[in-house]
């Protein structure tokens, strides 16, 4: 994958990621309105999500950056007065079609919430148990498999002693780390992360914002932050909402030094927000 | 003093006096009712009680029968309301969410939860009674169940709702089939809800006389089979109080004193079950 707007942080033209040729996009977000029951979250958003960088979702509360993150794994049909219209196309498949099964597109794109939602089930557990309904495995291989995904969400070395105690005991840090760890053991391709830290101490975030640098190598990584520092620290292509709609998507030096909107330098600059 | 604040004083006061003898006044006829229950109860409580059969007048006996009698019953009732009511409040907690059928059934089941019991014992008298043409345990159980089986509904319902959102969202967004985010990780969670509104409506059941006056009757001798009338404690307690005997007076005390211990370990296991799993 050729990445046209990585390792430019020098200050090389950055391209707009609409600029670029469609190879180059994970995720294609063409025309999308959302609805919750009669109002209108979305309106007519098109954005490219590039593959293997982090894209950093921004924009003032309320604009839609949840809204749009909930639409690329479908999770809001959950709910049957919300519904999407417009084509999300990921490796250029649509996954709005009613013909889209779910199940198995969230299997693809897994997503991590603002608030970390451990099972009441042992830490073991809470891994192993999507990974189960996947992939029959020996128990061995299945240990093995736990172990992979708590390394990778930098966890393993806190919990290896505690496998079989409850969860619910690990603290707030831990238990976010263990909800990247439950997603990425079922291995997904895009991870979607809803405000990841913002119910964290400075320290758990430092790791998983350090742990998000360390997955985009293997996965297209989505987070949503109303923390700008946070965006421009970790993410390589951030894209700005505002009202529902999408303003500006680009390289972060495009957005945070020389944005092409004023609604965008507004924000970034903090006269708003 | 400024007369402002003497008035709020004289107001507080005032309040405070009233809503303190309101609970006084409360609480004293509570304390009368157990303290008589334990006074009398425990004063006929015998070994007998629980080694010999409801006895004839006059002559020396116990409520084995009629524990047993009940046990049964209840242990029907709990096996039939069980897995209807939690499977109920899945569907209306999970399936029917915001919509109107849920809506619905909801509303009707919470006329069944207040419905008066006699009126459920005459229900399932013509329901199984007539056509059998007989009382029986099982009539007695299929009654209880229908007084527990809204008790159920209404708390697994709501312990599945009181389950934060994000988890049932996290549950989905691994991908996995509804049905298994909640038979695994929301029923786990709602567990403690589930198990206390059983306790509780078990609690309910135990002290239900009107409905198996209807249908399980009674039975003066040892009955083991529930296709016969049956013993059970709150209809003998209520057949012997209104006997001139008093033998089986204290036999009525004994069996009152029983069955509100009973209802008494249940409310407290309840409390201490939802305590222990909420802290930990």
């Amino acid at each position: 994958m050729n990445d046209l707007n990585t390792g430019e942080l020098g200050g090389a033209v950055a391209l707009k990621a609409s600029d670029k040729p469609v190879a180059d996009a994970k995720i294609q977000v063409k025309n999308l309105d959302f609805f919750y029951g009669k109002q209108r979250a979305l309106k007519d958003v098109t954005v490219d999500f590039d593959a293997n960088v982090i894209t950093a979702i921004i924009g003032p509360s309320g604009c839609g950056k949840s809204t749009l993150l909930r639409t690329i794994n479908r999770i809001y049909s959950l709910y049957p007065a919300q519904f999407a219209t417009g084509e999300i196309l990921l490796d250029g498949e649509n996954i709005l079609a009613k013909s889209c099964d779910v199940g198995a597109l969230r299997a693809r794109v897994g997503m991590v919430f603002q608030k970390a939602t451990p099972f009441v089930l042992s830490i073991f557990e809470n891994v192993a148990f999507a990974l189960r309904h996947y992939e029959r495995l020996p128990r061995s291989e299945q240990a093995d498999r736990v172990e992979k995904a708590l390394r990778q969400a930098a966890l393993w070395d806190e919990v290896k002693d505690k496998l079989g105690q409850s969860a619910l005991a690990l603290s707030g840090g831990q238990q976010q780390r263990l909800c990247i760890a439950r997603t990425l053991a079922v291995s997904p391709e895009v991870l979607l992360l809803d405000e990841p830290t913002s119910a964290l101490d400075p320290i758990s975030t430092a790791k998983v914002e350090e742990l998000l640098s360390q997955l985009q190598t293997h996965y297209k990584v989505i987070i949503v932050t109303h923390n700008l520092q946070q965006a421009a620290r970790v993410a390589k292509q951030v894209v700005f909402m505002f009202e529902g709609e999408m303003i500006e998507s680009g390289s972060h030096e495009q957005i945070f030094v020389r944005p092409r909107e004023q609604k965008t330098s507004d924000y970034v600059t903090g006269r708003f927000g | 003093m400024n007369p402002i604040i003497v008035r709020r004083r004289v107001a507080n006061g005032i309040a405070l006096c009233l809503s303190t003898i309101a609970t006084v006044f409360g609480l004293f006829w509570l304390v009368w009712i157990l303290w008589t229950t334990v006074v009398k109860g425990a004063a006929a409580l015998k070994p007998q009680l629980v080694t010999q059969m409801t006895p004839p007048p006059g002559s020396d006996g116990g409520l084995l029968n009629a524990f047993y009698g009940s046990f049964i019953m209840i242990t029907m009732a709990v096996a039939i309301a069980t897995p209807v009511g939690v499977l109920a409040a899945i569907y209306l907690a999970e399936f029917a969410r915001g919509n109107r059928v849920g809506t619905v059934i909801r509303f009707v089941n919470d006329i069944l939860l207040s419905a008066p019991s006699i009126v459920i014992g005459l229900f399932v008298y013509e329901l199984v009674v007539r056509p059998l043409g007989h009382f029986s345990g099982y009539a007695g159980a299929v009654a209880l169940a229908l007084i527990l089986l809204p008790v159920i509904v209404r708390t697994s319902d709501e312990a599945l709702q009181l389950v934060p959102g994000p988890m049932r969202e996290a549950g989905l967004a691994l991908g996995l089939p509804h049905w298994k985010v909640t038979r695994t990780i929301l029923m786990r969670a709602a567990t403690t809800g589930i198990v206390t509104g059983l306790l509780l409506g078990i609690a309910r059941i135990s002290g239900e006389t009107a409905p198996l006056l209807f249908t399980a009757l009674n039975n003066q001798y040892w009955s083991a089979n529930p296709i016969t009338p049956m013993a059970n404690v709150p209809v003998v307690i209520f057949q012997y109080a209104m006997s001139p005997y008093d033998s089986w007076h204290a036999l009525a005390w004994a069996g009152a004193f029983v069955v509100t211990v009973f209802v008494l370990i249940l409310g407290i296991s309840a409390r201490l079950f939802f305590k222990q799993e909420s802290t930990r």
